[in-house]
């Protein structure tokens, strides 16, 4: 499974985390592959015991954070706090940006579904008229 | 002398507000909208318009208490059973209004008849030489079922109810009797007007006091004490609230008055920041808010950090 030589750098990761080994491998497939990500790299972030990446969307200068999450493995506010403490500590961002997530969620049969999650009350990008 | 605070009326616990000047009050100064829940007897076949009473989330009681914004009267308590003098004059003054309304219709109706028979003269004789020439067997038959409807005029789009069918007589002829004139109910909202009225006893003006006479017990759970805070936190901020029923979420949440704008989220309440969430839920509320223009917030009440807190989800469109 992490026999390409792009994927195996994740197997450390994978181990230290086994519940999202599945959701590690099938996101960085996915972006770096699929989404044409650029400068993909992976973070462990030990305060909250799990793994991130980071990397520069296609057509976009901005680099953003992507939490893989394996769909039934249950997550709460007080870990997803944790790890916005933990990307903001590594990651700064400056007013009037909000620290983003993209939730990158992944079931059991590899497919993968992306979800934004931004701190505080965020309006939606299209509002209602 | 201290102003009126509006009198949110609770029975079985729920809230209603009855005082038109009331819900004014709550919706303008306090952006408290509630929802109308009543009926329009005018329009009654619909539920698209809405009328009195005023139905307000337990959250908005919550609130509005704790902020000494409102009071609390038990609607039970407050309606004393009547004395048979109170009881007697209710029903005499009612009687005397029906009574003097019917004489009016009675009066109002016999005068139009009269002007109708006046005007369409010669069409009533033509029609009347019509059926003579029928014979009179048919004659006697029709005559029970005859309603005489005058020709529209120019520009009228309706005559309105021929006259029979507001003097319920069965036959539309022979004298009109008084009792059987039709007249209307008018149903008074609030009770301030009945002698046996008296919420003097049955006011509180804190949630403890409510709770305690057993007439108001929200929240009582840890999740209704985290919705109460999370709900305070965004009014606080300037939000309207309203239910999130129609956009599967606890409340919807407005940047100013309903009337006015669209809800830009809907809101979920988790009661503990240690509550299980699985990441199928969040591609659900996430998926469902996209897709009707909305962000879903997430929000949540650390009780012993005494704070909220949020966060907002929305589908990335790519992937």
């Amino acid at each position: 499974m992490f026999q390409n030589p792009s994927s195996r750098q994740l197997l450390p990761h994978a181990e230290a985390h086994p519940a999202q080994a599945l959701a590690l491998l099938r996101t960085w497939e996915d972006l770096s592959l699929a989404q044409q990500w650029n400068q993909l790299e992976v973070h462990d972030l030990e305060e909250c015991d799990c793994t991130v990446f980071r990397g520069t969307p296609k057509n976009k200068t901005t680099p953003a954070s992507v939490f893989p999450m394996a769909l039934n493995v249950h997550t709460s506010m007080e870990k997803l706090r944790a790890v916005f403490v933990a990307l903001e500590t590594r990651f700064p961002t400056l007013a009037p940006a909000v620290q983003t997530v993209y939730l990158a969620i992944v079931e059991k049969d590899s497919s993968v579904v992306y979800y934004v999650l931004k701190d505080g009350i965020v309006s939606p990008l299209e509002v209602p008229e | 002398m201290a102003p009126r605070l509006p009198q949110l009326h609770v029975s079985n616990q729920k809230a209603y507000v009855w005082n038109v000047s009331d819900i004014q009050t709550l919706r303008v100064e306090h952006h408290i909208c509630g929802i109308l829940s009543g009926t329009l007897p005018q329009v009654s076949q619909q539920n698209t318009f809405l009328g009195l009473p005023l139905v307000l989330l337990p959250e908005e009681v919550v609130l509005l208490l704790k902020h000494k914004l409102a009071v609390i009267v038990s609607d039970n308590d407050a309606h004393l059973p009547p004395s048979v003098s109170d009881v007697q004059s209710y029903h005499s003054s009612r009687a005397a209004a029906i009574s003097t309304q019917q004489h009016l219709t009675l009066d109002n109706e016999l005068r139009k008849r009269s002007l109708a028979s006046e005007k369409f003269k010669s069409q009533i004789e033509s029609r009347q030489l019509e059926k003579g020439a029928k014979g009179d067997k048919a004659k006697d038959q029709d005559a029970a079922f005859e309603v005489f409807v005058p020709s529209l005029s120019d520009g009228e789009k309706t005559t309105g109810p021929p006259p029979s069918l507001l003097i319920n007589n069965g036959k539309g002829k022979g004298k009109a009797r008084i009792e059987d004139v039709a007249y209307t109910i008018v149903i008074q909202p609030t009770s301030e007007d009945l002698p046996w009225f008296d919420p003097s006893a049955a006011t509180f003006r804190t949630l403890e006091s409510a709770k305690d006479a057993g007439v108001w017990n929200y929240p009582d759970t840890k999740l209704q004490e985290a919705r109460c805070e999370v709900f305070e936190d965004l009014w606080r901020t300037g939000h309207y609230m309203g239910g999130g029923l129609r956009f599967g979420g606890d409340f919807l949440i407005y940047p100013g008055d309903p009337l006015r704008y669209h809800s830009h989220f809907t809101l979920t309440v988790l009661p503990s920041p240690s509550t299980p969430i699985l990441p199928l839920d969040l591609v659900a509320y996430g998926r469902l808010a996209t897709g009707v223009k909305k962000a879903h917030l997430l929000g949540t009440w650390d009780e012993k950090a005494r704070k909220v807190d949020f966060f907002s989800l929305e589908w990335a469109a790519f992937g």
